[in-house]
């Protein structure tokens, strides 16, 4: 049953045996997983069928350290949440990215990726990516493209699966039908109310912004308002624990994770090239469904270098894109994209004046782009895995939102460990096309340049409510539940102690479905 | 700066090295310059490295830095495919062990490196 949270009664009470807070990837999995399994169910999203600005602007927050974009435009308060506007691309997490790496410090899982495997199955299955292969000479010979062979072991290709799943509009009607399940909109979530002992939800608050004030009751809480979001709800939520709920270590909010990425080098093939529609971009297979092959670096290279994960996204090019003019007139661009005054305007702006033959030549060879022409040069992205950091945190601002409640305050800091993955990964990538005789690499990118101001960013949030079995460095337990508070669970890629470098939404589903296993047991041991 | 034209049309060690002359060369030094591209695209990538700084000024040095690092090789071998198969099995292995250089941000083996610096520091082939 969908029911607009503005049709109730002030002071209504919404009763549920499970109240889950938004309806993003995370909470519409657990809503779908649970859907029949008799619990009544209250789903409680803040925004409406479509994004609505005024509703969206309780989003938006303050920024400092390394820029991210715009916390209003990246996260969506609406039905379906954040999969209403991403692109669908999925990979697993890989299996050291479970490991505790003693090279990398707060890194490792409660458990390891075998014990994620028959959820990430079901992920698949939920995100509609199938088939599940994710070895690409598999799709090379399936499709009968050529890829980048790796014979010495610095480097092996990745491969993504993509199909942009929304998660309202594929589930959102079966939801609707399900008769324990409500599901709530425009019911903004104010506050966790803890019992007089502090160790329980008792009830939450929720408000309308047409002034009426709710409560949700229920046997069981699950938070899955993103990755910010989360934090700030339960930082918000201070009247028993002066900290917020579950913040007795001072962990909520930090370790804020997102995945740094900017151009690096420029790859030159040694051979004929490759065609333009290949695998190293998207590869459509039919119906909607993508695969997508990247470079990544081995585990045991890791390892011996002593850096995070990384990934090498290929991006087509052409040769002149890379001279001095087009990199400053690109630099500047992007920067005045991001709503800056570009840094070094006067030394930029004679570059381009100045390589004006490079800056014409590539913004004409992009306009007539010959589509049969094979690619001998890719630029190199480098998406990097953003090591766990406590000073990179979100706590509350002194801005307050339509609510009155403090707007979130996102300080994202990078550390030196990042700053050597991002420059030794793409030296590593250097000598591994060197080695296979694949081409070369020109570093576009030096050492103290790294992180300059056009660093981009992946959109993923990470970190905040962090999973440790020990109370003193994580927020959750390994069932996802809030160390202290015996009913109240936290789902979303807040709980990903480490980021990796794949897109999180696979795993952040995989750990929904595995989280709703544990609340069903949970449930039927408490109705025996 | 490499030019990029240069690089990319120059053939430098990306497999697609310049056609070998005829026949094997004569003297060893012809061999050696023949094997590695007697070119201004190789000239100018060597010059490069010189500039940088990231292998020896000097010819006759680094003739015999290859030299010891192609061990299998017979010290009078003169037939720039022999040496040319031999000098790019060592810059694979280069690259492998991490034995690279920065040369205007094009990461190249330090052998090839070298070899391309030893083109530009010899006459050219008559």
């Amino acid at each position: 049953m969908l029911i607009d949270a503005r049709s109730l009664a002030d002071k209504a009470v919404i009763e549920a045996d499970l109240c889950i807070v938004g309806s993003g990837p995370a909470g519409m999995t657990i809503a779908k997983r649970l859907a029949e399994s008799g619990i009544r169910i209250a789903v409680l999203e803040s925004g409406g069928r479509d994004v609505e600005p005024e509703i969206n602007r309780l989003t938006e927050g303050e920024l400092t350290g390394l820029q991210i974009e715009a916390l209003e435009t990246t996260r969506v308060r609406a039905l379906g949440g954040t999969s209403t506007v991403w692109n669908g691309q999925c990979r697993m997490l890989d299996v050291n990215d479970f490991e505790h790496r003693p090279w990398i410090p707060h890194s490792g899982w409660p458990f390891p990726r075998k014990e994620l495997e028959s959820h990430y199955a079901i992920a698949h299955r939920i995100l509609r990516l199938q088939p599940v292969e994710y070895d690409l000479s598999k799709w090379a010979t399936r499709t009968g493209q050529r890829f980048l062979e790796p014979s010495h072991d610095i480097f092996f290709n990745r491969v993504s699966l993509t199909r942009p799943v929304h998660f309202w509009t594929d589930y959102g009607a079966d939801l609707e039908k399900a008769e324990d399940v409500g599901i709530y909109t425009h019911a903004t979530v104010l506050g966790i109310r803890l019992a007089a002992d502090g160790q329980s939800v008792d009830r939450l608050d929720v408000g309308t912004l047409d002034g009426k004030r709710l409560t949700a009751r229920a046997r069981r809480y699950v938070l899955a308002c993103g990755g910010i979001e989360n934090a700030r709800l339960l930082l918000l939520s201070d009247d028993v624990h002066p900290n917020g709920v579950g913040n007795g270590n001072d962990l909520v909010g930090r370790f804020f994770m997102e995945h740094p990425r900017f151009v690096s080098g420029v790859l030159v093939l040694s051979g004929k090239g490759l065609p333009q529609k290949g695998l190293y971009g998207d590869y459509y297979i039919g119906d909607g469904f993508a695969i997508r092959g990247d470079l990544g670096i081995r585990a045991e290279v890791q390892e011996r270098e002593g850096i995070g994960n990384v990934l090498g996204r290929l991006d087509p090019a052409n040769e002149d894109e890379f001279g001095p003019g087009a990199m400053a007139a690109r630099h500047m661009l992007k920067q005045l994209r991001q709503g800056r005054v570009p840094d070094d305007l006067m030394a930029n702006l004679w570059t381009v004046i100045s390589e004006a033959d490079d800056v014409v030549a590539t913004a004409y060879r992009r306009l007539i782009r010959d589509r049969d022409r094979p690619i001998t040069t890719y630029e190199v992205e480098s998406y990097i895995e953003q090591v766990p950091n406590p000073d990179s945190r979100v706590t509350l601002a002194e801005e307050r939102d339509a609510f009155g409640q403090p707007r979130v305050h996102v300080d994202w800091r990078l550390s030196e460990i990042d700053k050597r993955t991002s420059y030794r990964a793409i030296e590593l990538f250097a000598q591994a096309v060197g080695a296979n005789d694949i081409g070369r690499i020109r570093v576009v990118v030096k050492p103290e340049d790294i992180f300059p101001p056009t660093t981009g960013w992946g959109h993923h949030h990470m970190g905040t409510t962090r999973m440790n079995d020990d109370p003193k460095s994580g927020v959750v337990d390994r069932n996802a539940k809030v160390h202290g508070i015996a009913n109240l669970f936290v789902a979303g890629s807040s709980v990903f102690p480490t980021s990796g470098c794949a897109t999180p939404t696979l795993t952040l589903v995989a750990l929904a479905a595995r989280l709703s296993e544990h609340l069903d047991k949970q449930f039927k041991e408490a109705s025996t | 700066m490499i030019s990029r034209r240069y690089f990319l049309g120059g053939a430098v060690g990306l497999g697609s090295l310049a056609v070998l002359p005829a026949g094997a060369a004569t003297r060893p030094r012809d061999a050696w310059l023949a094997a590695i591209g007697d070119s201004p695209a190789v000239r100018s990538v060597g010059a490069a490295c010189l500039r940088c700084g990231v292998v020896e000024a000097d010819r006759q040095v680094l003739l015999r830095s290859l030299m010891t690092a192609l061990a299998t090789l017979a010290p009078q071998e003169a037939d720039p495919a022999a040496i040319r198969a031999a000098l790019g099995a060592l810059r694979r292995s280069d690259f492998a062990a991490g034995e690279v250089v920065n040369v205007d941000g094009w990461i190249l083996a330090r052998s090839e490196a070298r070899a391309y610096a030893f083109a530009a520091l010899s006459a050219p082939l008559a």
